[in-house]
């Protein structure tokens, strides 16, 4: 009965729109108005994904006060934040082709004069819509469709940050760019972005892009929903380093999918540290032979966090190679889910297609799920799957105790050790230097936790 | 009272008694060898030492410089100063020789001064480097993830490396010979005997003579049924070299296991 009542309450509180407006002047000079519109209805028609839906099975949404959210559109933006805090955000600690700092509380933007000269655009998403339009209307919603989920389509309907960046054919830039996409915390307040990142054939690119948050206003529940549309077309290269690295109180849910064509060649390298609650859809459609992918991924969890991924590695031409490797530790309370799909298409002979999930269970309150899935249907093809859940290795950690190091600090080097493999994917050493201390450095604040629990 | 004491030691491993009450007294300054059939328990008494969890103490002590160690972590027990080479070094993924052995020594500077900042990178690099070159290594090994992939012998060769960079006042070489090819031998046990001197004392745990050629050990024992059973001179491993555990057998009569064996 205490159920029957709980499911009431969550259906009442997460009534949409709720204090969700598609705001008329955002249209009225929106070349996806009729995007937004019809993406708007969608977000009317759906239902809440509940745990009844498969790819929902694991998230619990139940907590999340829906009717309290809102987002802050207009001229309310910019009093989110004072500019010369987002200033504080700017790093300079190498030489990018461009950076971006996009959030509710403005923009800032700097980007080399020669790349663009070239052709290739890197601004934010309401930048875009503006001064891109036929771009933008062309690009979004081509890769992720807006009735991929309630929260898809309200994305489509709503985002107003977010970014494009655009490589014309045969560009090909050799330093990287980087994004820092900052979504509002506290006041319930909810950010939607859209990104789109668009190379012609032959390009070439390498970005980092690094969700976070603003600094908080309160405590209180915070969302994200974000859509990100990967582009490649024949022969082009990306280089994709994305870290999610929002604070504790945000919610956060991601559609994100590359469509990758002829002879290409992605490598996306992707991090989750971050939010209460998180469920991302990292997809791969390989569409043209020879296709060459590697997604690799990792997850720290900690207190009671929940990180939920999903990633779908789908071959639909011949001879298309894809390569996924996903590393997580959970620690305190925390859960994370792993859930992987490979599907090879009738016509996509020869396809080698790999995924595996390697787990680590840091505490007995901790949970991993790690679920592999193959759907083959073609002849001749090589694919294979792996998942492992376990705790640090006994020997390893008598090992290095042997050496004089203390059991924490043995710990957190295998660990250092245990995500190293999945940072190799950057070619880039300072931006692996990044990872390593992040991670670390969430690891160090576990660890402190514990030794004050343990000596109290 | 530098010396390190094993005395009547029971140790079982998942409810086997394995050691038997064993004693021993390595000071600084001495080299023992211990030999003895394999399953003896030899590498368990590496273990207990070092303070394995999984090999129980049921009775006896260790002492180090008088004090008892068994209420010691493995890492306090390093950071006292002894070493153990392992008979089956475990590889760790991502972790650099080089980045480990530095996390090894500041975790030494740190216990003793909690404000360390830790060993500088140049001087780091130059002690590698010296020791790297003691033992013949290739630089690039530094570099490689701890183990993983090194061969028998490029395993051993790196166990006393790290003896090397982390200076015991008492070690133990766990059949750190076996694997070694005859050139790598010579080399490893020349950088043993370079460690060795009148600041440390070595039990050297070996199944053969070969290494004891070079290093030349003061006290020969040999292990039988989970404690010693003879001690002797250099003199001791040439005779079992001839003529094997035999006589130790006819000796000292089958172990309890075998004598189960033969009654079922
Ligand atoms: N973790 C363990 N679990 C079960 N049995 C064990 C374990 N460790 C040791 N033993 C048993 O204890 C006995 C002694 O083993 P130990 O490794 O100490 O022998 P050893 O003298 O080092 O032999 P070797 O010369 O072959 O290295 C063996 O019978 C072994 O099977
Ligand atoms: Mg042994």
């Amino acid at each position: 009965m205490a159920n029957a009542k709980r499911n009431t309450t969550q259906i009442d509180n997460h009534e949409f729109p709720g204090r969700f407006r598609l705001v008329q002047e955002m249209l009225a000079v929106s070349p996806l108005q009729t995007y937004r519109r019809s993406a708007w209805e969608l977000a009317e028609q759906l239902s809440f994904p509940s745990k009844k839906d498969e790819a929902w099975r694991w998230v619990d949404l139940s907590e999340l006060n829906f009717a309290e959210l809102r987002q802050v559109n207009g001229s309310a933006r910019t009093a989110v934040l004072a500019a010369d805090k987002l200033e504080s955000f700017i790093r300079n600690e190498k030489s990018y082709l461009g950076s971006l700092i996009v959030s509710p509380a403005g923009v800032i933007r700097q980007v080399d004069a020669q790349a663009e000269h070239a052709g290739v655009i890197f601004t934010d998403f309401r930048t875009a819509e503006k001064e891109y339009p036929e771009l933008v209307a062309k690009f979004a919603g081509s890769v992720v469709k807006p009735d991929e989920s309630k929260f898809a389509a309200m994305t489509a309907a709503l985002a107003e940050d977010g970014f494009l960046l655009y490589v014309p054919t045969n560009c090909r830039l050799e330093k990287p760019f980087l994004v820092q996409i900052l979504a509002a915390a506290g006041n319930h307040q909810a950010t939607f972005t859209h990104t789109l990142i668009w190379l012609e054939a032959g390009a070439s690119a390498d970005l980092e892009l690094a969700f976070g948050s603003l600094p908080a206003g309160s405590a209180s529940q915070t969302f994200h929903s974000g859509i990100v549309e990967v582009h490649l077309d024949d022969e082009a290269v990306l280089n994709l380093t994305e870290i999610q690295e929002f604070d504790h109180q945000v919610w956060n849910i991601t559609h994100e999918r590359a469509q990758v064509g002829r002879n290409t060649r992605l490598a996306w390298l992707y991090g989750a540290l971050g939010t209460h609650l998180s469920k991302n859809f990292v997809d791969i459609d390989l569409l043209g032979r020879d296709a060459e992918v590697q997604v690799k991924g990792f997850y720290l969890t900690d207190d009671k966090q929940h990180i939920d991924l999903d990633t779908q590695q789908n071959h639909l031409a011949a001879r298309t190679t894809s390569n996924l490797l996903f590393k997580g530790a959970v620690t305190e309370s925390s859960a994370a889910v792993w859930e992987g799909m490979i599907y090879v298409a009738p016509t996509a002979m020869q396809t080698d297609g790999y995924q595996s999930s390697r787990n680590l269970v840091l505490s007995r309150s901790a949970k991993v799920n790690a679920i592999p899935g193959l759907e083959i249907l073609a002849d001749d093809v090589r694919c294979s799957h792996g998942a492992t859940v376990g705790k640090i290795d006994e020997e390893e950690l008598f090992y290095l105790q042997a050496r004089g190091i203390p059991l924490l600090d043995a710990e957190q080097l295998i660990l250092e050790g245990f995500f190293g493999e999945v940072l190799e994917l950057t070619p880039d050493e300072a931006i692996k230097e990044d990872l390593k201390s992040k991670i670390s450095k969430k690891f160090a604040e576990v660890r402190s936790r514990r030794e004050h629990t343990e000596v109290g | 009272m530098a010396q390190l004491e094993i005395q009547n030691l029971h140790v079982q491993v998942e409810d086997n008694e394995i050691l038997r009450g064993f004693n021993l007294t390595v000071k600084q300054g001495e080299i023992h060898a211990l030999m003895g059939p394999n399953g003896t328990g030899k590498s368990t008494l590496a273990y207990a030492i070092m303070g394995h969890p999984r090999y129980q103490i049921t009775e006896g002590d260790i002492l180090l410089d008088g004090e008892s160690i068994l209420d010691l972590s493995p890492d306090e027990r390093s950071r006292r100063g002894i070493f153990l080479a392992f008979q089956y070094p475990v590889a760790i993924p991502g972790v650099t020789l080089a980045n480990f052995l530095r996390v090894a020594i500041n975790a030494r500077r740190k216990a003793e001064d909690p404000e360390d900042k830790g060993i500088s990178i140049v001087k780091f690099r130059q002690m590698l480097k010296a020791k790297m070159e003691l033992l013949k290594m290739d630089p690039a090994f530094a570099g490689r993830y701890l183990n993983e992939g090194f061969s028998g012998g490029e395993k051993k060769r790196a166990e006393i490396l790290q003896m090397a960079m982390l200076e015991p006042r008492f070690a133990i070489l766990d059949e750190t010979d076996s694997g070694l090819d005859i050139d790598a031998l010579r080399i490893v046990s020349e950088g043993v005997n370079a460690l060795a001197g009148d600041h440390i004392g070595i039990l050297i745990i070996t199944h053969y003579q070969r290494m004891l050629n070079y290093i030349k050990p003061d006290f020969v024992h040999i292990m039988y049924g989970g404690r010693i059973v003879e001690s002797g001179k250099a003199e001791l491993a040439l005779r079992l070299e001839e003529s094997g555990y035999a006589w130790v057998r006819e000796k000292y009569g089958p172990l309890p296991k075998e004598e189960e064996e033969l009654t079922s």
